[in-house]
């Protein structure tokens, strides 16, 4: 298997969609008063697909995204990943489940200042247990697919905005993930810049069948996706479908 | 305490709370003239409360240490002087014409060898002369002599209480005796046949009131009733501290013991003379009062103890002011103990006050937002630095307070628990006590040190880069400031350099614009060149050893400034200093000159070192990463097995060089043990390859924040360092002064009182057919030292002193057996020493402490300038002055090995010819005995007593008093051990705050490598590993420096004065400091590595 060919997760079927939210409700202790992030949101999301979240600050994007990715926990409803429902899976379990089968992207990069670019990538793999060779081998063709191989040894310190983001994107994708999340990629770069790094998902998304979830403020960002859905105030209020 | 450093206790107090008065004056000007930032300052204590305990916690250390140190001075002093104010009671004068003092004897047997009487007329004459002083209240005839007693009921007997003849009438003019009880009686009241006991003399013979006693006075034989127990005093015939092993006393009437004795012409051996007041209210009258009297002595009085005392003429009588002096001595030694505990307690102050700046840049960091925005409001520097010095004075007042309580709750823990504990009977006079201004200048001194520390902190917290801070972006580099110069500061600064730093201040920095780096980089330099000189003109160490540091930091201060790279500059840096301070003593000594050292010395060379190891660790110890090395097979343990090897090759050398080499075979071995866990660490890197990021991160982590992980390491280290030194030196000198060889080939030493009619106790024994008899391989008697004698030592050195002279008999230079330490170059062997003094009487031998081989509590004259190399030295002359005038010189050409207590074994040995010739026919009241191998000294010491302590013989065993004096230094080392060891909660609180720290800055971080698939276990091991690096820098490097420096001084002759000391490691006791130096500090930091792997993973991505 290829870097780029991501692993199906047992018992799914083609037809079956990646992501199922289902009515999800999150709501924040904000000491003095009660935030409700999600009032009840629903999405299905297909395997292959590019979807974008956009909204106003506060909607509730990011909160989503969290939720479903498992990084947070939901209050009310279910979130299915490839047909697992995460809120059964235990905290160690789901840790493992993201290690395996998902990638992260932030809008602040989020690499360890102390390791070099190679070691952030493979650092996924090295904590699920893959040999340190392999791990390097991998990690290495990851940064070969973002273009950065020969800055592998650079330091986070020593990159662009730009190529700290492709490092974000090698790690996320070094896993051979099915999901990859998305948050603000393109937030703290330039439009030229941002303008690579969404070619790149689209690529990725494109070629590999890689599913992208990505929260953005950027309508250029939203415009080069599957599908837009957009959030009010915790629930989603409008999806269209670009192509 | 009533000083420190010469300076009045209630005057620094007041000084102290000057300075605290004017810091809190200053906070309080910040609150009424800037209200905003001031609560901006206090508001932020209430944020974060788990923090703010730490902080006050951290801050509370300083002012332990401090009060500790105080606290324990106090309860020294009080304990010392309030024993010497029981030992004399309202016994405030003595009148001697013996030469020395008669009030003190610290041996199991009084050892008076020549009792000199004089008639009680004297002191009639005194009475008439001095009735109309309203000052003296009595003089106080006695008559002291030791005898053996034995108790009737229990058959317990001693050989040796020292019965103490004194006027009842005379005595209740100054209160009489005091009972058990508390209530006072008088001898006069004594009864045909009663006598009084003394407590002390109570418990050695297990007697109580009414019961009979026997007293074997030279042939003559008393029975007694003990009418009441007394407490110990001069005046109950107790001549002792309680830590002193002086016999107990029995009082009975002055012609009582007279008829015992068989003397019929009024004897008097003693008078003392009682002043108006109370026991402690007489001190100051006791000077002036003493003076009349010699006034009188050499006047109208001159030769009444001749003509009516019956005195030789030509004898000197003298007035001293005994209790006095003794009390005064208490508080000198009370005050040397602070002071000690004061500069051992540096370490730990000094790495409080890394601790607080840390605590305060770290505040600081986390608050960068915050001030960043405040600036861009339009805050001043100087109003962010308002708000910390508020946050901090209101830290550092309630740290004060906490720490002055835990600080007094530490020394009753040394002095109440620890001290007692270890040290046994010793120390049970010691009680607790605390002085108001012991406490204020603790205080006081804590919360102005941490006041100014905050000040500091505050100024370097408050260069903020506003959109950097804003943004949370890293600062980079600041960009150089333009140079211009303020004419208004130039005009200031000129006349400010009246205060040197505030006027280079103003000057250089603010007026000309200087970098730092200009200012204080040529200073450094200029001062070391100058310290260089001031040491080398003055041959003492520490102004050399500082100025010969003070210039590569300058130098490199300059060099940084001008963009040398910062690794190679201060790892260089760093190893020159380290070279310097750990060279070799010898050799230090062969390059540079002699010098003198003393104590300051040990807290300079422990910042050095602290200082060169932690530059070295802060820009190399990334080089341990490649110890993690991936890999298949059996290439991922190459490392490891390089390191193995390596270890190996080490404990090779070490096993190969022994002994030799001045011990450095344990500098091996320690090198093997650094290597071993080392290579265990890169073993488990290459079985579990997962572990690889944590442990690369563990290193690479704290590398990333220089001056954060600097301070932490440096203060472990610090710490770590001192008592590991500490630690060495003493477990060597231990070894070398009361190890095997501190016997000197001798199992007993067998006394006999003046009285006894004992001299030959090997015949003794044979005649009274102890099985003793047969186990004696060799013997020699010596006299029991007497008064000493003036001794003057021969130009160029010229020491002149008062030291014990002792006479030997044959047998103690050809049978006992005993043995030298060192000899006269001249001489082949050892015999030929012991077969050259024993026949000439121009030559001596001398204890060890004389030549610097020991040293000697007792007395404080030594020989100067006697340097012993390889066990040989010059042979020098000595000429001694007896009391009455006679003069001889000796040539001193052996050093004894035995280590006994100075005031039994001190002294000056010449043989029986010479000793007559000086102080007539020799009284041998001292016998050493060596046993046959495998006999039990402490089973014949018994035997011995049992045989013969009726006549006056008591018997102790050498081992036995080495044993002592080993468990009373025991006491004392732990507890200034423990002292030191408080410094390492200052280590572990840095710890802990740095901890919790990285905690918060890393939340993203933390949730970045949950949503990768951090397990939780994962992230707390990450974190302690993290602490662990840390921690374990500073404790290896704490340890290896402490050891290196231990290791060159106890090889380095101007050290140990040429004593052949065997280097070796206390390894026991290294190894307890590095276990419970990393267990603690894993303790505090687990606690924030377990809440980093419980932090929320969403909440954490969004953390700002």
């Amino acid at each position: 298997m290829t870097l780029m060919q991501t692993q199906r997760i047992e018992g799914e079927t083609a037809s079956t969609p990646i992501i199922e939210i289902d009515n999800v409700v999150k709501t924040y202790d904000g000491g003095t008063q009660q935030v409700r992030a999600l009032r009840g949101v629903s999405l299905s999301v297909e395997r292959g697909e590019m979807v974008a979240i956009m909204g106003p600050s506060g909607c509730g994007k990011t909160t989503l995204l969290n939720c479903a990715s498992g990084l947070d926990v939901v209050d009310a409803g279910t979130v299915r990943i490839a047909g697992a429902n995460l809120a059964e899976l235990s905290d160690k379990t789901r840790t493992a489940f993201r290690a395996q089968k998902m990638g992260f992207v932030f809008q602040t990069y989020n690499l360890l200042p102390v390791l070099s670019a190679v070691e952030n990538v493979e650092l996924p793999l090295i904590v699920s247990g893959v040999s340190p060779r392999e791990a390097r081998a991998r990690a290495l063709e990851a940064l070969e697919t973002v273009e950065l191989r020969h800055l592998g040894h650079q330091r986070p310190s020593q990159l662009s905005g730009g190529q700290r983001q492709r490092v974000t994107i090698a790690r996320s994708l070094v896993n051979r993930p099915e999901i990859v999340w998305a948050d603000e990629p393109t937030g703290a770069l330039d439009s030229k810049t941002a303008d690579d790094i969404m070619t790149l998902m689209e690529t990725l998304n494109r070629e590999h069948g890689l599913t992208f979830v990505i929260v953005t403020h950027d309508p250029g960002v939203g415009a080069r996706c599957n599908r837009i859905v957009r959030m009010r105030d915790g629930l989603i209020v409008d999806e269209e479908v670009r192509r | 305490m009533k000083e420190l450093f010469g300076l009045p206790m209630t005057t620094l107090a007041i000084v102290l709370a000057g300075l605290l008065g004017l810091a809190l004056l200053s906070v309080a000007f910040i609150g009424l003239s800037n209200r905003t930032m001031f609560n901006f300052g206090l508001r932020n204590i209430a944020r974060r409360g788990l923090q703010s305990v730490l902080v006050v916690v951290g801050l509370a250390l300083g002012t332990l240490i401090t009060t500790a140190a105080f606290v324990t001075g106090d309860t020294v002093d009080h304990s010392l002087t309030r024993d010497a104010y029981r030992l004399f009671g309202r016994q405030d004068l003595e009148i001697s014409w013996t030469g020395e003092p008669q009030y003190f004897s610290d041996s199991g047997v009084a050892e008076r060898g020549e009792q000199v009487f004089v008639n009680e007329a004297v002191v009639a004459d005194l009475e008439e002369a001095f009735a109309g002083d309203p000052e003296i209240v009595a003089f106080q005839p006695m008559l002291r002599m030791t005898a053996p007693v034995t108790n009737l009921r229990t058959a317990d007997a001693k050989p040796a209480i020292l019965l103490a003849g004194v006027d009842g009438e005379r005595l209740d003019r100054a209160g009489g005796l005091t009972l058990s009880s508390g209530e006072h009686v008088s001898v006069g009241d004594l009864r045909e046949g009663q006598v009084y006991l003394s407590e002390r003399a109570a418990r050695e013979l297990h007697a109580m009131t009414g019961d009979g006693l026997t007293i074997h006075l030279g042939d003559r034989v008393a029975n007694v009733r003990v009418a009441g127990i007394v407490r110990d005093e001069l005046a109950s015939g107790v001549l002792g501290m309680s830590f002193s092993s002086a016999p107990g006393g029995l009082v009975l009437p002055i012609d009582m013991l007279r008829g015992l004795a068989g003397l019929e012409h009024g004897e008097i051996s003693a008078l003392t003379v009682s002043l108006d007041g109370g026991v402690r209210t007489t001190i100051d009258s006791a000077g002036p009062a003493a003076a009349r009297i010699r006034a009188y002595l050499e006047g109208a009085g001159a030769g009444v103890f001749a003509s009516k005392g019956g005195l030789p003429a030509e004898q000197p009588v003298e007035v001293l002011t005994v209790k006095k002096d003794l009390v005064e001595q208490a508080e000198f030694n009370g005050n040397l103990f602070t002071t000690l505990f004061l500069v051992l307690g540096m370490f730990s102050m000094a790495a409080g006050v890394m601790l607080i700046f840390m605590i305060f840049v770290m505040l600081a960091a986390e608050r960068r937002s915050e001030m960043g925005m405040a600036r861009a409001v339009g805050a001043q520097r100087g109003h962010l630095v308002q708000s910390f010095v508020a946050e901090g004075m209101a830290y550092s007042l309630l740290a004060g307070l906490i720490g002055v309580v835990l600080g007094i709750a530490a020394s009753y823990g040394l002095t109440q628990v620890l001290l007692k504990q270890v040290g046994g009977d010793y120390f049970s006079l010691i009680e607790m006590k605390i002085t108001a201004p012991s406490v204020v200048v603790g205080y006081s001194l804590g919360v102005v040190i941490t006041f100014i520390t905050v000040v500091f902190a505050s100024l370097k917290a408050s260069h903020v880069n506003i959109v950097a801070a804003i943004r949370q972006l890293p600062d980079g580099r600041r960009p150089p400031q333009r140079r211009r110069t303020r004419w208004k500061w130039v005009f200031a600064g000129v006349p400010a350099l009246v205060v040197p730093p505030l006027g280079a201040w103003w000057l250089l920095r603010k007026g000309l614009g200087l970098a730092w780096a200009w200012i204080l980089g040529p200073l450094g330099i200029v001062l070391g060149v100058l310290f260089i000189a001031l040491g080398k003109s003055s041959e003492v160490l520490f102004p050399f050893a500082l100025g010969v540091s003070l210039i590569p930091l300058s130098a490199a201060a300059i060099a940084r400034h001008l963009n040398t790279p910062a690794r190679p500059l201060w790892t260089t840096v760093g190893l020159v200093l380290g070279a310097y301070w750990l060279l070799p003593g010898n050799l230090h000594d062969r390059l540079f000159g002699e010098f003198q050292a003393d104590i300051e010395m040990f807290v300079l060379s422990g910042i050095m070192i602290v200082v060169a190891f932690t530059l070295v660790i802060i820009y190399n110890a990334r080089l341990l990463t490649s110890l993690f090395r991936g890999g298949e097979g059996a290439a991922a343990y190459a490392v490891t097995g390089g390191l193995v090897l390596a270890a190996g090759s080490a404990v090779g050398i070490a096993a190969a060089l022994g002994d030799r080499a001045d011990g450095m075979g344990e500098l091996f071995y320690l090198v093997a043990g650094l290597l071993i866990p080392t290579a265990a660490l890169a073993a488990v890197a290459a079985r579990f390859p997962a572990l690889t990021p944590a442990l690369k991160m563990a290193v690479a982590y704290p590398l990333s924040n220089q001056f954060r992980t600097g301070m932490t390491i440096a203060m472990f280290s610090l710490i770590v360092f001192s008592l590991t030194v500490f630690s060495v030196l003493l477990a060597n000198f231990d070894t070398a002064f009361l190890g095997g060889d501190a016997r000197g080939n001798l199992d007993l030493v067998v006394t006999t009182n003046p009285e006894s009619a004992v001299r030959d106790v090997p015949g003794a024994l044979a005649e009274a057919g102890s099985p003793v008899a047969a186990q004696i391989a060799g013997s020699g008697r010596t006299t029991a030292g007497g008064g000493p004698i003036l001794v003057a030592q021969a130009a160029p050195n010229a020491s002149r002193g008062y030291y014990p002279l002792i006479g030997a008999d044959r047998a103690f230079f050809s049978d006992l057996g005993t043995t030298l330490d060192a000899w006269a170059e001249g001489y082949s062997d050892e015999a030929a020493v012991w077969s050259a003094v024993m026949e000439d009487p121009e030559l001596a031998l001398v204890d060890g402490s004389v030549v610097g081989l020991s040293f000697n509590e007792a007395y404080e004259w030594s020989a100067k300038g006697v340097t012993v190399t390889d066990d040989r030295f010059a042979p020098f002359s000595l000429e001694l002055t007896t009391p009455s005038g006679i003069t001889k010189t000796v040539t001193v050409v052996g050093a004894l090995r035995a280590q006994l207590p100075g005031r039994t074994w001190g002294g000056i040995y010449v043989n029986e010819a010479a000793y007559r010739e000086l102080r007539g026919e020799p009284l041998y009241q001292r016998t050493y005995l060596r046993l046959e191998e495998g006999s039990d000294a402490g089973e014949a010491a018994r035997l011995i007593e049992s045989a013969l302590a009726v006549k006056g013989v008591e018997a102790e065993p050498v081992q036995g008093i080495l044993d002592d004096m080993k468990a009373a230094n025991t006491a004392f080392n732990r507890m200034f051990q423990s002292f030191m060891a408080l410094g390492l909660v200052v280590g572990i609180a840095g710890l802990g705050v740095i901890a919790f720290r990285s905690v918060v800055e890393r939340r993203q971080q933390i949730g970045m490598l949950r949503a990768i698939g951090y397990q939780r276990g994962t992230v707390t091991l990450t974190f302690l590993l993290e602490s662990s690096f840390i921690a374990v820098m500073g404790i290896l490097s704490g340890v290896v420096g402490g050891v290196i420096l231990g290791w060159s001084l106890l090889t380095s002759d101007s050290f140990t004065g040429g004593a052949d000391i065997a280097f070796a490691m206390p390894w026991p006791e290294i190894l307890v400091v590095i276990g419970a130096s990393f267990a603690f500090s894993l303790a505090m930091t687990w606690w924030p590595s377990r809440g980093a792997a419980r932090v929320p993973v969403a909440e954490a991505l969004r953390y700002e």
